[in-house]
């Protein structure tokens, strides 16, 4: 009986994530793109983040259409992110251990990839507003209140301590707040 | 819903206030940006260089077969593997306690040794499980001993354990025969495996047992409560000088 329920979720769940992979593969691949600027380790990130989604299921199949691309697009943001960051580590040892001189002049890929993301589209009314929050306050809302990670995850992904990152959100909320028209400043002068 | 401990509290409501509103404005920001990223993908969906390979396809479906039955699996036993622990725990626990502390389970335990035992060609005299009531018999006090010793052997040692009694007779060549005592709480086992002969015959009014092997004689028999056995590890002692001593055995008051 357990066997038949299990057989029948994988099924259901294979189908779903598959359909996901084959409609938003060309968004995900431009935006894997975006971040590593390698089309040879694009593939494998998309299907690692869509490895990482097994998981949230429930919640994929719960949220709106709109909704749930966003939680694609930044879930590979994530994957993507870390490649680069470790990929930038393992570049920094390499030619740290040849000669220092070079290690000097190596780009900082994760600078660059910040950068690439200011680069982004101008969204309407809120959207636009909330893009000019710095990057990393934008990611730490998404992270905080649309995928809903705990404290501990927030701070791996972002390389931050733990024991900050409440603090860390409660002043990209208060920015968020100064950038959506300046009420709440209004509220906290009365 | 969490109780709070000021609910009136303007710095406290302020704050949930800021929270649902940021939690709104995060919500429609996802919903917009997910509608441009929606437009974004029906563009590139025009050209081909942005469609997954037949290859990549294929790879995704394989890892997918392999990764979520395991999640599948992990998530149920997420939910009975605390309940399996705890049950396997009280089954040890119960099975240990009842084998200690009651007699009728700890007879069981040994009859079942017994019966694996007897599959090795072991013969072992067990007590009759439905006699044992209270069959504990003190080997410090009264004992039994053969008053009949073949010529030539004499008592060198007599060894008291809790529920065995050993007397060990010894001639001048130190060849030695054994008297042992067991009560009947306690088993006896005699190997009859290629033995030379096996005779079942009456000793002292009980099914006994005669077993020659190698030389080595042994005499097997039960009185009483008692599980009694006359070892000889000389092939010069007679079948008939052991069965002899045996059936001299005796009350020692």
């Amino acid at each position: 009986m357990l066997s038949l329920f299990l057989t029948i979720s994988d099924e259901s769940d294979r189908e779903f994530l598959t359909n996901l992979y084959e409609q938003y593969y060309p968004l995900l691949k431009y935006k894997a793109y975006e971040i590593t600027h390698d089309y040879g380790i694009v593939e494998d990130l998309i299907q690692e983040a869509f490895l990482k989604l097994i998981p949230k299921i429930p919640l994929l199949r719960s949220l709106a259409c709109y909704k749930m691309i966003s939680y694609l697009v930044y879930t590979l943001r994530n994957v993507s992110i870390d490649y680069v960051r470790k990929r930038n580590r393992r570049s920094k040892r390499a030619y740290a251990s040849s000669t220092d001189n070079v290690a000097d002049q190596l780009p900082d890929l994760l600078a660059a990839t910040e950068e690439n993301y200011m680069r982004q589209e101008r969204f309407e009314e809120l959207a636009q507003a909330l893009l000019q929050l710095p990057e990393k306050d934008r990611n730490l809302l998404f992270y905080k209140y649309n995928m809903e990670m705990d404290d501990r995850e927030i701070a791996e992904l972002l390389e931050i301590p733990a024991q900050h990152v409440r603090q860390y959100v409660s002043r990209a909320r208060e920015r968020a707040f100064r950038i959506l028209g300046g009420d709440h400043r209004h509220d906290k002068e009365k | 819903m969490t109780k709070r401990s000021k609910p009136m509290d303007q710095v406290t409501l302020k704050e949930e206030y800021e929270e649902i509103r940021i939690k709104m404005i995060m919500s429609r920001f996802a919903e917009l940006e997910g509608k441009m990223f929606m437009k974004e993908n029906e563009e590139l969906s025009k050209e081909p260089f942005y469609h997954p390979s037949e290859n990549a396809r294929r790879k995704f479906i394989n890892r997918l077969r392999f990764r979520l039955p395991i999640y599948h699996m992990k998530k149920a036993l997420r939910f009975s593997y605390p309940r399996l622990v705890a049950v396997l725990i009280f089954l040890v626990v119960a099975i240990f306690t009842a084998s200690l502390t009651v007699d009728a389970v700890r007879i069981k335990v040994l009859n079942l040794f017994i019966q694996i035992k007897e599959e090795y060609a072991d013969i072992r005299m067990g007590q009759d499980p439905q006699q044992s009531e209270d069959q504990n018999v003190p080997l410090n006090g009264d004992n039994v001993m053969p008053t009949e010793i073949p010529s030539g052997y004499h008592l060198t040692a007599t060894t008291d354990f809790q529920n065995m009694r050993i007397v060990q007779y010894e001639n001048e060549r130190k060849e030695n025969i054994l008297f042992q005592s067991n009560n009947e709480n306690s088993s006896m086992s005699v190997d009859t495996e290629d033995a030379d002969e096996v005779t079942h015959m009456i000793i002292q009014g009980e099914t006994g047992l005669v077993i020659r092997k190698q030389g080595r004689t042994s005499v097997v028999w039960r009185k009483g409560n008692q599980l009694l056995s006359i070892i000889g590890s000389s092939s010069n002692l007679s079948k008939e000088a052991l069965i002899k001593m045996a059936e001299s055995v005796q009350l020692q008051k």
